[in-house]
């Protein structure tokens, strides 16, 4: 085999990679289809202030203060879903989460702006959080299995997917202080 | 076939030996230093190496990065909001990436909000963001805000709609909106605003990988990393033929000790 064409098939297989590294940010569904895609026609958002002890719980989880103190929702009957940004290296990755009766039930990357680690959004990676729920530690009652060179990306979405979690259960247990008014702020 | 003269091998040998020797020390610092930056961008992460700014101008100045200061800016009761290099600033402090350019700020009570032509940020007077809407949460894209009777107002040609600060009930409007005045940016702040801008963009974890491959020096700086690269193989080899040399000797006096009578 040539030199030539050793170079040439490197080229087309290294092409979704390189692809993806020239084009940073990618749409993969909007926040609208995926709510469309959840509930059909959509129930109207509710607001839930991260402040005080929630507040508290999400800045120990992310390892930083939250970047919005009011995180919007969606909700009927037990599921709800949560639409939530988090940076991996140096830009936010904008994912969604689904929480029916207090597990995950979909786990997804809507918006990818890194250059690398878009590997997240694949479902043999998103499946592993499937059933997931919060152990009496505040962490995902199972082991992520991480991806190599996606390590921020990673961890981005085992964070947020814990704040899903964390959120959805103060929704249940009626203590958020879900608002329709700004000036409700505690 | 010639034989080689075992006087001369030695000497070769010897000769090997020095410059292993004198390649091994000149390159000592250079290998320590690899090894550390290494082992730190290993673990950047951890160190949160990547998320801290170098806050030094001539590190900056090395980069050739240019951001130009914000001219106009908005004023929120003592603070000022403004846009500079693509993000949205609270004073001097970088707030978040905004899509599109910020189109005005204006005051409502005890809150703030901002918007360009497909995003809308409420914040508190804390300089927190409460809220950002994406274009999709708008009734329409936005060409200039201003607020009516403590609803805040987006408008776009002959179309406005404004909403309370819970940002979900829009509802059309016709009334007269006070729109959002833009002022000059105090020369200090946008002096500020820049500096912080410049120190975005190289973090420690940026500027430990630029030294380690030599990047940070140009050219130069690469050629000598490649230099070191090519010292550390010669070391490799040359430790290896030092090691095999040495082995064969032992295993020569073993022998001639075994064949020794007595």
């Amino acid at each position: 085999m040539s030199r030539l064409t050793v170079l040439t098939l490197l080229l087309i297989l290294l092409s979704p990679v390189l692809a993806h590294s020239s084009d940073a940010t990618q749409t993969y569904q909007t926040p609208e289809q995926y709510l469309a895609n959840v509930f059909g026609e959509p129930p109207p958002s509710a607001t839930l202030w991260l402040t005080g002890e929630l507040g508290e719980a999400v800045a120990d989880t992310l390892g930083h203060k939250p970047r919005r103190i009011r995180e919007r929702y969606w909700a009927r009957d037990n599921r709800s879903v949560w639409i939530l940004e988090e940076i991996g290296k140096e830009r936010p990755i904008t994912m969604a989460f689904l929480v029916d009766n207090g597990q995950l039930a979909d786990a997804s990357v809507l918006i990818y702006r890194e250059s690398r680690g878009w590997e997240i959004r694949l479902p043999r990676f998103t499946r592993q959080f499937d059933g997931a729920t919060l152990n009496e530690h505040g962490e995902l009652d199972r082991d992520i299995d991480g991806i190599t060179g996606a390590t921020l990306s990673v961890n981005a979405m085992e964070k947020l997917a814990r704040i899903a979690l964390l959120l959805s259960t103060e929704i249940h247990k009626g203590k958020a202080i879900s608002s329709a008014r700004a000036d409700d702020t505690p | 076939m010639t034989r080689r003269s075992p006087r001369k091998w030695n000497e070769r040998l010897h000769s090997l030996y020095r410059w292993h020797r004198w390649l091994g020390v000149s390159a000592s610092l250079f290998l320590i230093w690899l090894a550390v930056s290494g082992i730190l961008i290993n673990h950047a992460s951890d160190l949160q190496l990547d998320a801290r700014p170098v806050q030094s101008r001539a590190v900056v100045a090395q980069y050739g990065i240019h951001v130009d200061p914000p001219t106009i800016s908005y004023a929120i009761g003592e603070h000022r909001v403004s846009e500079a290099d693509g993000r949205l600033w609270w004073d001097a402090s970088s707030l978040q990436e905004i899509p599109s350019p910020l189109l005005g700020a204006a005051s409502l009570g005890r809150f703030w909000f901002a918007a360009g032509r497909d995003w809308l940020l409420l914040g508190n007077s804390e300089g927190e963001i409460i809220e950002t809407l994406p274009q999709s949460a708008l009734p329409h894209p936005v060409s200039s805000i201003g607020s009516i009777a403590e609803r805040l107002c987006i408008r776009q040609d002959e179309r406005q709609s404004c909403a309370s600060l819970a940002l979900d009930d829009w509802q059309p409007t016709d009334a007269p909106l006070q729109p959002a005045l833009a002022g000059n940016t105090p020369p200090a702040l946008a002096a500020a605003i820049a500096e912080q801008a410049h120190y975005r963009y190289v973090t420690w974890e940026r500027l430990l990988r630029d030294l380690h491959s030599g990047r940070f020096f140009g050219s130069v700086g690469v050629l000598l990393i490649d230099a070191v690269a090519v010292i550390m193989i010669v070391l490799a080899l040359s430790g290896l033929l030092l090691w095999l040399r040495y082995l064969a000797r032992m295993r020569m006096r073993r022998r001639l000790s075994r064949k020794r009578p007595g």
